[in-house]
């Protein structure tokens, strides 16, 4: 048997526990410290000035950053600490010490996952009630949850594109031994790629690092991921938010191609002829084109000395951003580094210096074409959108102008077009942000506030009649009236219109008419749709015609 | 119909271990039983868990659901279901499409899953909110949907691994009820992983107990209460837990600190050269009465404090001997901070400095070999 220890970073690697203050905790695991703990690889003092005696639903709105959130069972909030944003999470102490034990593993690892900030225990009330313990991470510059992707203009090909980016995670975290245990879209932010995404870890409550996955546990995690992310294809579907051609089924299924195809290319044996050791080099740059460094190969002669079989041992993803660091500094996504390595040699050539060290012609790159590029990002996107991300947008977008002009179009010619005409589309409409919210929160169970029970599983069904009422209207409260009001306090929503039983029908079997016009929508009205929500349905999602496409294979319109 | 599980011979290694993280089990759960899995952290009992969902791989022996060896049954095909593995509830689908999709997607037709949502939605008293959206639903409305989503697979087995970790105490007492009271109305035979030995007692129709891989005990919780078989599931089982002594046998009594208690024959009879004159007598809380000096058969507790919880009142002591207290000797094996519990009348509670008498009812006794620290009688 393979013996397969744990990663040798991990085992090492000093870490504070969460749990070293462990003051004689019971059997039970419930016993909470008595006064405020903060367990922190980092020590800010304010974070000490928080309110931590108040439950976090009720944080006052100033300490609060909004930005879209994804769906979770617990309360997440965006929270402004001096210079960082910070996602708090209220959950079980058990819970919390867990998963940022996890994540700090995860980093450790170099794996794409939020960054553990803190665990906060030992909060109580004013009367000295036990509140949650938190979980703090660190906000993913740039980041976004699939849903505020889908809620924007977006490209047609944008669930297969996340797909991908969720099965290149999934590859790595299977090659490190993470059992994950909830995959899903939901618990993933994304980040732009040039014209792909990158999926980074934000969920890790039920994940789990081995010294090597079983096939069980894999299959198990992509069994998971399938029905999860068609789960949440459907649920955008319902709210019109999906483009009326994408089949979940399909996009669900790709996931599970896609892992299969990424987990073969890394972790496969080829079998070559003696004299056929070339394709070893072959393998490798193959490796090298799927984003990943190959460290350790293991090459072996069968015993009748016939064939050769190799089998990649080792392999760190982030090849080409390893590349881009090393010549210029800049720390930027696989893809992203990959556009602009090509540009860096694009450069070079049309400066004549292919016999220079890449090195020094990086230098003169960055100084003459990167920097006065991004420099120009009006200071309003700068949280916005990533350098490398605009860098890449503003050059295919020079390739546009540039086809359509019939001649060069100078860099700073490009960059003032781009951010006159599409840039705006990097920003979200606050509207859409309150739906996106909206929608994250109406799935948490375990907010002390909204667990109240109409009814109870044991208890007699008629016991809740009276509740009717009050029910019915936060129900006509439809998801897509998120001009009313953010939180559905139920009384608080009467002005809302539309019966119950009106809405209910519409609500359910909506999906459909409301994706008109979401075909060959042309033109830039995607903007306002917040405005007219009049018709009672989700703002309807419009597909620009003339989006960039990345590849330059010109299949748009 | 519900189904059986068997675990024949079966052992987990973890490559790299030399020792089993599961060595040799076996177990049944019967067919619609609720079977809680119990231990603390570490014992095997998320690995035995996941041994039956396929997560891992089984070294040695057989797993079978209904006769059929599942061993090395893909996940996937195993017909079980791993409920509350943080499933999420999606804003813009009905509490029915909630529930259902999963059912959507594996091609069930739609008269189907409407009937088995509708047969949830009734179980779950979520009928009337079927055609709702996650945000008119309570928290613990919620929570039940996604109970629902894992009900209308109809599962040949249901898996829970701590399912109530996420929640915090409050919730987690009503869950807990929910989660038993479901069970028991759809009769799915359910295998449910706890380190909280309440969880156990309160849930399950039977309890099995594990340590460091190793079964040791199963059976109904007033069983594993009444008649632990060995020192761990004595001291694990119940709360306040048992207190546990190792006391000198002289003439067929054991000595309680300056007292001598009498210990039923046929128990003493079976101790060996190898518990060295010693046996180890447990006596929960509740199975004390505090007596006056004339009582023979009772000892002396110096209390070091007390509680009056209204309902009962709990003493903390420490045996007298030699006219000293005796703590701090590795002889004590409960956990209640090294001292000895006694349940007594609120209205009757002693001060601390006091020294009672306490008499063990006889009949409630346990008693177990230090050597093997197995149950004696």
């Amino acid at each position: 048997m393979e013996n397969t220890p744990l990663d040798p970073r991990i085992t090492t690697a000093t870490s504070a526990s969460a749990n070293d203050e462990d003051d004689s905790t019971g059997s039970d695991g419930t016993g909470e410290p008595k006064a405020l703990t903060i367990t922190s690889a980092s020590s800010d003092p304010k974070m000490f000035t928080l309110p931590w005696s108040e439950p976090l639903a009720q944080w006052p709105e100033d300490l609060l950053v909004n930005l879209p959130r994804g769906i979770s069972r617990h309360v997440v909030r965006f929270v402004r600490v001096g210079e960082h944003i910070y996602a708090m999470k209220e959950i079980t102490r058990s819970v919390a010490e867990r998963e940022y034990e996890t994540l700090r593993q995860l980093e450790k690892l170099d794996i794409p996952a939020v960054k553990p900030i803190a665990v906060v225990t030992g909060r109580h009330d004013a009367q000295g009630e036990e509140l949650e313990a938190m979980l703090v991470t660190e906000h993913l510059k740039f980041s976004l949850p699939y849903r505020a992707l889908f809620a924007r203009n977006l490209r047609d090909d944008t669930a297969q594109r996340l797909i991908d980016a969720l099965a290149v995670l999934m590859v790595r975290l299977h090659l490190i031994g993470f059992y994950w245990g909830d995959v899903s879209l939901s618990n993933v932010l994304f980040l732009r790629d040039a014209d792909e995404f990158s999926a980074f870890l934000v969920d890790a409550e039920t994940g789990e690092l081995y010294p090597k996955l079983t096939d069980g546990q894999r299959e198990y995690d992509i069994d998971l991921a399938r029905t999860n992310i068609i789960g949440e294809l459907m649920d955008l579907n319902s709210g019109n938010l999906l483009p009326t051609d994408v089949d979940e089924i399909e996009v669900g299924d790709r996931l599970v191609d896609r892992y299969h195809k990424l987990w073969e290319a890394l972790t496969g044996v080829s079998t070559f002829k003696p004299n056929e050791i070339w394709r070893i080099e072959n393998r490798v740059n193959k490796l090298n084109e799927l984003g990943f460094d190959v460290d350790e190969l293991e090459v072996k002669t069968t015993p009748d000395g016939n064939s050769v079989t190799v089998r990649p041992r080792v392999v760190d993803a982030g090849y080409s951003s390893r590349k881009l660091m090393r010549l210029t500094g800049l720390d930027v996504q696989e893809n992203q580094a990959r556009r602009l390595l090509n540009d860096l040699e694009a450069y070079r050539m049309s400066t004549w210096r292919q016999d220079e060290d890449l090195e020094i012609v990086a230098t003169d790159w960055m100084r003459e074409v990167f920097e006065p590029t991004v420099r120009m990002i009006p200071p309003e996107y700068r949280s916005q959108i990533e350098p490398a991300q605009f860098f890449h947008e503003v050059l295919t977008h020079r390739w546009y102008l540039g086809e359509k002009m019939g001649r060069d179009v100078p860099m700073d010619v490009a960059t003032q077009s781009y951010i006159d005409e599409y840039l705006k589309d990097y920003r979200i409409d606050t509207q859409v942000m309150r739906a996106i919210n909206m929608d994250a929160d109406s799935g948490v169970i375990d907010d002390e506030k909204t667990y109240g029970d109409n009814s109870d599983i044991v208890g007699d069904a008629g016991a809740d009649g009276d509740e009717d009422d009050q029910d019915a209207s936060v129900w006509s409260q439809d998801l897509s009236d998120f001009k009313q009001k953010p939180q559905g306090d139920g009384a608080a929503a009467g002005g809302a219109g539309g019966g119950n039983g009106a809405d209910n029908g519409n609500g359910a079997s909506g999906g459909n008419n409301a994706a008109n016009g979401s075909d060959g929508g042309t033109g830039d009205g995607a903007g306002d749709q917040g405005a007219d929500g009049a018709d009672g349905e989700h703002q309807p999602r419009v597909v620009r015609s003339d989006e960039h496409v990345p590849d330059f294979s010109g299949d748009e319109s | 119909m519900a189904s059986k599980v068997v675990f024949d011979h079966v052992t987990r290694i973890y490559p790299g271990n030399d020792k089993p993280s599961v060595d040799d089990l076996n177990l049944s759960i019967e067919p619609g039983e609720f079977l809680v899995l119990v231990g603390p952290s570490g014992c095997g009992k998320s690995t035995t868990l996941r041994m039956l969902a396929g997560l891992e791989e089984v070294n040695k022996g057989h797993i079978y659901i209904d006769d059929k060896d599942v061993t090395n049954v893909q996940a996937k095909d195993r017909d079980i279901a791993m409920v509350f593995q943080n499933y999420a509830l999606y804003p813009h689908m009905t509490v029915r499409d909630n529930m259902g999709f999963a059912l959507k997607i594996a091609g069930t037709p739609k008269e189907t899953i409407n009937q088995r949502v509708e047969e949830a939605a009734k179980i779950l008293d979520l009928t009337e909110y079927l055609d709702r959206k996650p945000k008119a639903l309570s928290g613990g409305q919620r929570q039940r949907v996604a109970m629902g989503r894992a009900i209308v697979r109809k599962p040949k087995v249901f898996l829970m691994d701590e399912p109530l970790s996420n929640l915090d105490a409050k919730l987690r007492v009503q869950t807990r009820t929910q989660i038993a009271a479901l069970q028991r109305k759809l009769q799915v035979t359910t295998l449910y992983v706890t380190h909280d030995q309440t969880e156990a007692l309160t849930m399950g129709d039977r309890i099995a107990i594990i340590k460091l891989g190793v079964l040791q005990q199963v059976g109904a919780p007033t069983e594993l209460y009444d008649r632990p078989a060995n020192v761990f599931v004595a001291g694990f089982i119940g709360s306040p837990s048992m207190n546990l002594n190792k006391h000198k046998v002289v003439n067929g009594m054991a000595m309680v600190g300056d007292d001598a208690i009498s210990l039923p024959p046929q128990a003493v009879a079976q101790l060996t050269p190898e518990d060295n004159g010693e046996i180890v007598l447990g006596f929960r809380p509740e199975d004390t009465r505090l007596v006056g000096p004339e009582e023979p058969e009772a000892f002396q507790l110096l209390v070091r404090n007390v509680e009056d919880l209204g309902s009962d009142g709990y003493i903390y002591g420490d045996i007298v001997m030699n006219g000293m207290v005796s703590r701090g000797e590795d002889s004590i094996m409960s956990d209640q901070n090294k001292m000895t519990t006694i349940r007594v009348n609120p209205r009757q509670l002693p001060m601390p400095g006091d020294v009672v008498r306490v008499a063990i009812d006889p009949s409630k006794m346990h008693l177990f070999a230090p050597s093997t620290e197995l149950r004696l009688n």
